[in-house]
Parts: C-alpha cells; sequence; structure tokens
C-alpha cells in the first residue's frame, strides 16, 4: 500500500530502498589541505519497486498518478516508526509487459524514484 | 558555518524581501582601481524563485515600477548575524520563467555614470572638501571623506561628461579612491599602494586550492599632461542662436570668465514697495526692472517668455599643457614598449603633476596579479593583504575585485595586485642579551628573540 496525493494505491510493495543523499553549498579544500564545506542539508530519498496486480484500474490508476505532468507530490512511504510524509518529485518510472490477455494487458516490474523536494534534516 | 542573502528591494512604499531558499543565485562583483585611472561599477545580479504573479511581466503590479532605479540593499545572513553588503540601484530585470525573475542592481558609481554633469572650473586651489560638496551635494550623492584628504588643494577644469567621470577626475588629482560598496555611501579615502604594511594576512588556511599568479606587461614610461589655465586676452563668442520659447540650458565647452550675455531668458527683477508688496500700473502689469541671468557651474539657464536672440560672448581660459615623463629604468634594448598617456586628466597642474606621476609609477610597478577564493572573513575591497603564493614567495596586494557567491557559501573569488614584499636581511652579528632578571606577570619572554634582526648596536 502507497499513498500518493493522500490516495491509497492497493498495490504490494516489492522492495524500498531508502537512501540520504547530503547536499553541499559547496565542499572545497583550503590550501592546508583541510576540507571545508556548507552544508544544505539531508534529503531522504526512495526507491520502491511495485508487485503485479490483475486488477487493471487499479494499475492503471497508479501508472496515470505516477507520470502525472506536475512538478511535485505528496507521498507517504513507511520509516521506523510507521509512516514519513513528504513532498517529492518522480523520476525513472518504468515496467514492463508481463503478458497480454484478450484486449487487458497486465504489467509487471513497476519502480520508481520518489526525490525530496526538501531536506529532511537540516 | 551557516550562510543566506537577503536582499531587500523597496518597491514604491513596499519593501520586498529575499532570502535563504528564494534566492537560487546572488553574486555580488565589487571593483575598484586604487588611484582613480579607472572608476568600475559594482554590481549585484540575483536570480529569484517566487510564485507572486505581482512580478509578472505583463498582469504583474509591480513590473511597471521594476524599470525605474529602485534601491536594493544585500545582505549576508552569517551564523544568524547580518552583514551589510551596500545599497544598490536597479537596472535590469527580466523575468527569466514563469516563476522566476532576475535582476542586476549597480552602485551608485553606476548611477554616476548614467548622471549627466555640466562640467566645473575651478580657477584656484579649492580644497577637496569644497569640490566634493560642490560637485555632489546638489545631486544627493551622500560620501564620507576621509579627513585627510579634507584640504588636498584642487584646482582645474572638468569637462562636461557625466558624474562618474568627474569623480575619476578628482580622485586621481586628490589621491583618492572611491569605494561605494560595504557601505550606504559613497566613501572617499586616500590611495595606499602596498609597501610594507598590510590589514590582513591570508593564511593557507583561509584560501581555496586554486591560487594563479601573473606577471603583468612591465609599463616601460608614463607620461602625464598637466593643464595649466591662464586668461585668455581675445573675445570669443560662445553662443549665437534663436532660441525658441521655454527653458533652455547652455552648457560650455571649455571654461570661460567675463561672460556676458545678451538677449531674453533673464529671471527678472521688478519694482516692490519696502513690504516687498509688487508695484504695478494702472493696467495691472508689474514693472520690470531688468534682471539677471542664472548661471550654474559651467551653465547658463534661460527661461524664454518669448523666442529670441541670444549672444554669449566671454573671455577663455587657455590651457597650457606640460608633459610629465617617467621612464622605467633598467630596461633591456628589446624589451617591448608599453607606454602610458595619460592627457585628459584635467585638474592635473604644474602643482600636483609630479606627486600624481610617482603615485602612478608606483601603481603599475605593482606588477603580480594573483587569484585566490576566499573562505567568508572580513577582508573587502580596498584592504591590503599579504599571502603566501607559488614557489614559496609572499606576495603584498591590494585586493581590487571580489566577485562573492552569495548563495554558494559566501566564498569570495579575489584579485589582488601588489608586489613581492622586501625581504629585510637579519644583521651579520645580532645583539645577544642575556635573558636575566626578574619575570613579570605578562611578559612576553620570547620577544628578544623575535626582534632580534632588527637590533642594531
Amino acid at each position: 500500500m502507497i499513498i500518493i496525493d493522500g490516495v491509497e494505491y492497493d498495490i504490494p510493495v516489492i522492495s524500498i530502498e531508502r537512501t540520504a543523499d547530503f547536499l553541499d553549498k559547496f565542499a572545497e579544500r583550503t590550501v592546508d589541505g583541510v576540507l571545508h564545506r556548507e552544508l544544505i542539508g539531508v534529503y531522504f530519498n526512495y526507491r520502491l519497486q511495485l508487485g503485479s496486480i490483475t486488477d487493471t484500474a487499479v494499475y492503471a490508476a497508479l501508472w496515470a498518478k505516477l507520470t502525472e505532468p506536475q512538478e511535485f507530490h505528496t507521498v507517504t512511504v513507511p520509516d521506523e516508526s510507521g509512516n514519513y510524509t513528504f513532498t517529492a518529485y518522480f523520476s525513472n518510472v518504468g515496467d514492463k509487459l508481463r503478458k497480454s490477455q484478450g484486449i487487458q494487458n497486465y504489467w509487471k516490474g513497476l519502480t520508481v524514484n520518489f526525490i525530496a523536494r526538501s531536506p529532511a534534516r537540516t | 558555518m551557516i550562510t543566506k542573502p537577503l536582499i531587500r528591494l523597496t518597491v514604491g512604499s513596499e519593501t520586498l524581501e529575499f532570502s535563504g531558499e528564494e534566492v537560487t543565485s546572488a553574486t555580488l562583483v565589487e571593483e575598484t582601481n586604487i588611484i582613480g585611472m579607472e572608476l568600475p561599477i559594482s554590481a549585484l545580479e540575483a536570480k529569484i524563485m517566487n510564485y507572486d504573479e505581482s512580478f509578472s511581466m505583463f498582469s504583474g503590479s509591480y513590473f511597471s515600477l521594476l524599470s525605474e532605479r529602485l534601491p536594493v540593499v544585500a545582505y549576508e545572513n552569517v551564523d544568524g548575524e547580518l552583514q551589510f553588503l551596500g545599497k544598490f540601484y536597479l537596472s535590469e530585470w527580466k523575468n527569466t520563467s514563469e516563476h522566476e525573475f532576475e535582476f542586476r542592481a549597480v552602485d551608485i558609481i553606476g548611477i554616476l555614470d548614467a548622471t549627466d554633469y555640466d562640467g566645473n572650473f575651478w580657477s584656484a586651489d579649492t580644497p577637496l572638501g569644497t569640490v566634493l560638496a560642490q560637485t555632489f551635494v546638489p545631486i544627493n550623492v551622500l560620501y564620507t571623506l576621509d579627513e585627510s584628504l579634507q584640504s588636498v588643494p584642487i584646482r582645474g577644469w572638468i569637462p562636461p561628461g557625466n558624474y562618474r567621470e568627474a569623480l575619476q577626475q578628482i580622485c586621481l588629482a586628490a589621491g583618492a579612491a572611491a569605494i561605494s560598496v560595504r557601505s550606504d555611501r559613497l566613501q572617499i579615502r586616500p590611495v595606499v599602494i602596498p609597501t610594507q604594511h598590510f590589514d590582513y594576512r591570508v593564511r593557507d588556511t583561509d584560501k581555496l586550492m586554486e591560487q594563479s599568479i601573473e606577471l603583468q606587461t612591465l609599463v616601460t614610461s608614463i607620461e602625464l599632461v598637466s593643464h595649466n589655465y591662464t586668461q585668455g586676452s581675445e573675445l570669443e563668442e560662445i553662443f549665437n542662436k534663436e532660441l525658441e520659447a521655454g527653458s533652455h540650458k547652455i552648457i560650455f565647452e571649455k571654461p570661460y570668465y567675463n561672460i556676458v550675455v545678451d538677449g531674453p531668458g533673464y529671471d527678472p527683477s521688478y519694482l516692490v514697495t519696502e513690504d516687498e508688496e509688487y508695484i504695478i500700473t494702472e493696467a495691472g502689469d508689474q514693472i520690470e526692472v531688468g534682471g539677471e541671468y542664472v548661471f550654474g557651474p559651467n551653465v547658463l539657464y534661460l527661461e524664454m517668455t518669448q523666442s529670441g536672440i541670444i549672444t554669449i560672448t566671454g573671455y577663455p581660459w587657455l590651457d597650457s599643457k606640460r608633459a610629465y615623463i617617467f621612464r622605467e629604468t633598467g630596461i633591456t634594448e628589446y624589451a617591448n614598449k608599453n607606454a602610458l598617456v595619460v592627457d585628459s586628466a584635467t585638474l592635473v597642474n604644474m602643482d600636483n603633476a609630479q606627486i600624481i606621476l610617482d603615485r602612478v609609477r608606483d601603481y603599475y610597478r605593482q606588477r603580480y596579479r594573483k587569484t585566490i577564493t576566499l573562505l567568508p572573513s572580513e577582508i573587502t575591497l580596498g584592504d591590503i593583504v599579504l599571502t603566501r603564493t607559488l614557489y614559496q614567495k609572499n606576495i603584498l596586494a591590494t585586493v581590487q575585485k571580489m566577485s562573492t557567491d552569495l548563495a554558494g557559501g559566501y566564498l569570495a573569488q579575489t584579485e589582488l595586485l601588489g608586489i613581492e614584499p622586501a625581504y629585510i636581511e637579519p644583521v651579520d652579528h645580532p645583539a645577544r642579551r642575556a635573558r636575566s632578571g626578574v619575570a613579570t606577570c605578562g611578559a612576553d619572554l620570547t620577544r628578544q628573540n623575535m626582534f632580534r634582526e632588527y637590533d642594531h648596536e
């Protein structure tokens, strides 16, 4: 189950990878060899791999949301103490065809990256 | 250390404030030429992310006002403490996307560059303080003048042009440097060319890795032309033309004395009673009894109620020029000739020419131009710094230019121009004195060694 812009999508989550990325204003060494930096913040970014479902309507709604031409979305993902909600943009959305049955097409291997808009920690 | 810019823009009665994440980039470029051979304009350039439609070029309420020279005040917030960077004036503004705009604001020197100057002539030595007041008070330019420069004598002519050129002429003649940034007013300071002393030592811990250095081309000779004005005896016709009704301003292209104006356009005087009431005729007209023309420095103002021929005659101040020449010594026969000629500095006269020539010579003898990037520091434009350079050498140099990234950590790419400082050799037989006696609390017991090389006996 994932929640995007307040809507729950009933689709199994196969894996969630989380990275904490440090973004600097600058990181430079002075002549004496010492590194100086000014940190902007730490961004929590997520990579999700979602499972297959037979309900093509739910799948299509999720695909439509993930590919919506909108700058940012509110997403809720799990963390240590329940859920973590943040504003993110989507990147590298992709899947592949599992099978075709009549007029229905079933997809698998849906992946998406949630890239945080603002730092989680400053 | 946490740094972020804060930019305040005054639009009409509102003050708009942009800070932190709204400012996607902001660069402050400060530049000076300490002897006044040029008078560079410093500028603030910034890109602002903003979702307020008031900034739209088509429907926004602010945009029409943004074509004016609105005041922009910039600060850098360093760990919660605001550092004042200067006051600027909007010069360019554009929408780069629907949610982003960028602008450029120039310092007061940029404003002076765009302001017409009528010219002025000082026939006798006039203190710098008076010259600056006569020049800048009428246009409401705030400045501070260093006390040591207050009575420097100025004599000569500044031709019509703009106020930036006028300031440059004054600075070159007076041995003054004009610096506009890090203050809300123009600062007129004495020229200091590095010789021995420095304001700051820039250590290896204060500057980033790259530190290129280049050797400026040697100036092999300098010719400075002085302008000495004497009263000419031949009457000249300065102006003779029919002017339409309205306001006119006639600027003189060279200095004149005993100017005589013939024609309408004067400020009329009328007969008045002891109580200063106008005396009027039966027809209700005031009784005109002549009047006076309104002169400004190097300019005549005319208020014409009807068209008429204006004739202006006067005697010119004749400019007799004399060149003062410096030739660099020790130049090889094959060295490239790099001659500098300064012939349009019209405040240079026979009394100050040699001093100015010496100053220009000393300035161009500074041949090491070094670029370093400084971590956030208190160093500003015009400061003299001592820093280590390549080949284990030091240079003693003036900060000529700083390009500070206000949104990228407050790092300042800094251009220095200076000399290799003279090394003071230790004496052959330094005096050795026994350390004896009673050490008092706070006494520096190493003093003797620190200053040994200067002890001559």
